[in-house]
């Protein structure tokens, strides 16, 4: 009988775990404010290209080319979805601000804060692939942004730039 | 079978007439009807295949949820097929639990990266894997019959070891920190214990075979770690590098790690197999602290790989393992030659010095294929 219970326990954990897992992904999956980020293309001759698409932020306020790969966090200003600015602090510079600054974003275990990752279906990352290399038009990501700071990306749309880049469009 | 075989053997006076007619008589009656089983087959690869295909060229229409809703129902329903079951599969046909389990097992990993993929979520790759060791372990542990399995387990907590070290590795902030080198070395240790876990539950167990393929598995690994530090203890010293105490601390939490598995085996230990089994282990373990001593010297470092090697030869030879000690024997020519290439490598570079390394070679070669075959033992059970 103790086998018994010992071999079905052995059993049932799996499920309930897996089933413990998604429904708290799914869970948190909900949670956090949606801000909107421009970014540019990252790089095109990734091997995995046409799953996902990686790119690269710009947030507004920062200069561009601004370093960020040791940047634990950003501060967001504005007003969601909007951001007006965000703001960096010297890196490794004590634990996230949690006073002073309302919403902040924190660089992921994979990523740092310059790139992201959106996984599309195959059929569409091509166009938008295209789409982010057009110099008239502006690729914006939609984040959600948890109280912790954690970034998911979800979707990605354009919008016409108020003035094309110069010159043929290049990725970094 | 084939009956010019047995016809040839007749005529050699290796069997008579009566054996001849007796094999015949039982192969017919065991005859498997080969051909129709390859057509059921590529009728049954013909379908998976396009259901498959059908499944993937809608992927994408397919809403997240439902997905990861069939997702799971396959995992119960295999689930409560291995409980309902399970026990009469394995006494029936073994193999079957085996494949059951191991199908349940990768359903249950590609569930995780299937949550990444519908809701957006990114993570390092050891975090789902050692999620699924903690919910699969107990389920193969228990009822696992094979290597299938045995390997499943152990290649999830190497994988997972090394992906947590490199991880780490990454996001390492300088200078080293003896927590961070703790956890490192605990990590990349953790898959040894195997050994010890499978030498204890496989002295009383009906499933010795699935416990002795797993405590081969995790002695390997051992092994290869050994053996890897050996060959790295070339550069150095390591004791003059800059993080050098935190590499001695790394290397001797290893080798506690693997002392404390070599000990649970040898109180385990039935057979003289049990105990060479548990004395290898404490070699590898202790082969990272000569490692870091003697570290420095390229030759030191290939009689350091060799000393291990040949202490896996010894213990072959007592324990009766033929195909390890030749394995042994093999690794310890090839390093032999690797070394001479290191030691004088201008040998290359003139016609006399390729001779005498081609001559060298071969002198290797043979006397270790001699030593492989005279000296082998019978063979017998490995570890």
């Amino acid at each position: 009988m103790n086998r018994l219970h010992s071999a079905l326990l052995a059993l049932l954990l799996p499920l309930a775990g897996l089933a413990a897992l998604w429904g708290w992904t799914h869970y948190r999956a909900g949670q956090g404010t949606e801000w909107q980020v421009p970014v540019q293309g990252y790089d095109p001759r990734d091997l995995l290209r046409g799953h996902y698409i990686t790119f690269r932020y710009d947030w507004p306020g920062l200069e561009a080319g601004a370093d960020l790969t040791f940047q634990p966090d950003l501060c967001i200003e504005g007003t969601a979805p909007v951001i007006r600015r965000v703001q960096a602090r010297a890196a490794f510079d004590g634990p996230p601000p949690r006073t002073g600054c309302r919403q902040f974003v924190r660089r992921s275990d994979r990523f740092g804060l310059d790139q992201g990752i959106l996984y599309v279906p195959q059929d569409k990352a091509a166009g938008l692939e295209e789409k982010l290399r057009d110099p008239r038009l502006q690729g914006m990501v939609t984040i959600r942004v948890r109280d912790d700071g954690h970034i998911t990306p979800l979707r990605m749309d354009f919008r016409p730039r108020s003035e094309p880049l110069a010159g043929p469009a290049s990725t970094p | 079978m084939s009956d010019r075989k047995l016809k040839a053997w007749e005529q050699a006076g290796l069997i008579d007439a009566a054996t001849a007619a007796r094999i015949r008589a039982w192969e017919s009656a065991h005859a498997r009807p080969l051909g129709l089983w390859a057509v059921i087959g590529i009728a049954a690869l013909a379908i998976g295949l396009g259901l498959v295909s059908v499944v993937a060229a809608n992927w994408d229409a397919i809403p997240g949820l439902a997905r990861l809703a069939i997702h799971f129902a396959l995992i119960a329903g295999l689930a409560v097929w291995l409980g309902w079951r399970g026990a009469a599969v394995a006494q029936a046909h073994a193999w079957w639990l085996e494949a059951g389990l191991f199908v349940l097992g990768m359903l249950g990993l590609t569930f995780m990266g299937h949550l990444g993929q519908v809701y957006q979520t990114s993570s390092p790759l050891w975090q789902p894997v050692a999620l699924w060791l903690v919910l699969f372990a107990p389920l193969l542990l228990g009822r696992g019959l094979g290597w299938l399995t045995a390997a499943m387990v152990m290649l999830a907590a190497v994988f997972a070891a090394w992906n947590f070290a490199f991880d780490l590795g990454d996001r390492r902030p300088e200078p080293a920190q003896p927590w961070l080198t703790l956890r490192l070395a605990l990590a990349v240790a953790a898959p040894a214990l195997f050994a010890g876990l499978a030498a204890r539950m496989g002295a009383a167990s009906p499933r010795a075979a699935f416990w002795r393929r797993l405590e081969q598995m995790a002695l390997a690994y051992a092994l290869g770690g050994a053996s890897l530090c050996a060959i790295a203890s070339q550069s150095g010293p390591w004791y003059h590098e800059a993080d050098g105490d935190y590499v001695l601390l790394g290397t001797a939490v290893i080798g506690l790690v693997g002392l404390v598995t070599a000990g649970v085996m040898r109180t385990a230990a039935q057979d003289r197999g049990g105990y060479m089994a548990a004395a290898l282990m404490a070699g590898a373990a202790i082969t990272p602290i000569i490692a870091f001593f003697l570290s420095g010297s390229e030759t030191v470092a290939a009689l350091l790989f060799m000393t291990l090697w040949a202490g896996v030869a010894g213990a072959a030879l007592l324990a009766g393992w033929r195909g390890v000690f030749q394995l042994a024997v093999a690794v310890i020519a090839l390093r032999l030659i690797v070394l001479s290439f290191e030691l004088a490598g201008d040998l290359l570079t003139s016609g006399a010095g390729l001779i005498a390394s081609g001559v060298m070679i071969l002198a290797v070669a043979w006397g270790a294929l001699r030593i492989a075959r005279r000296f082998a033992p019978e063979q017998g059970e490995a570890a």
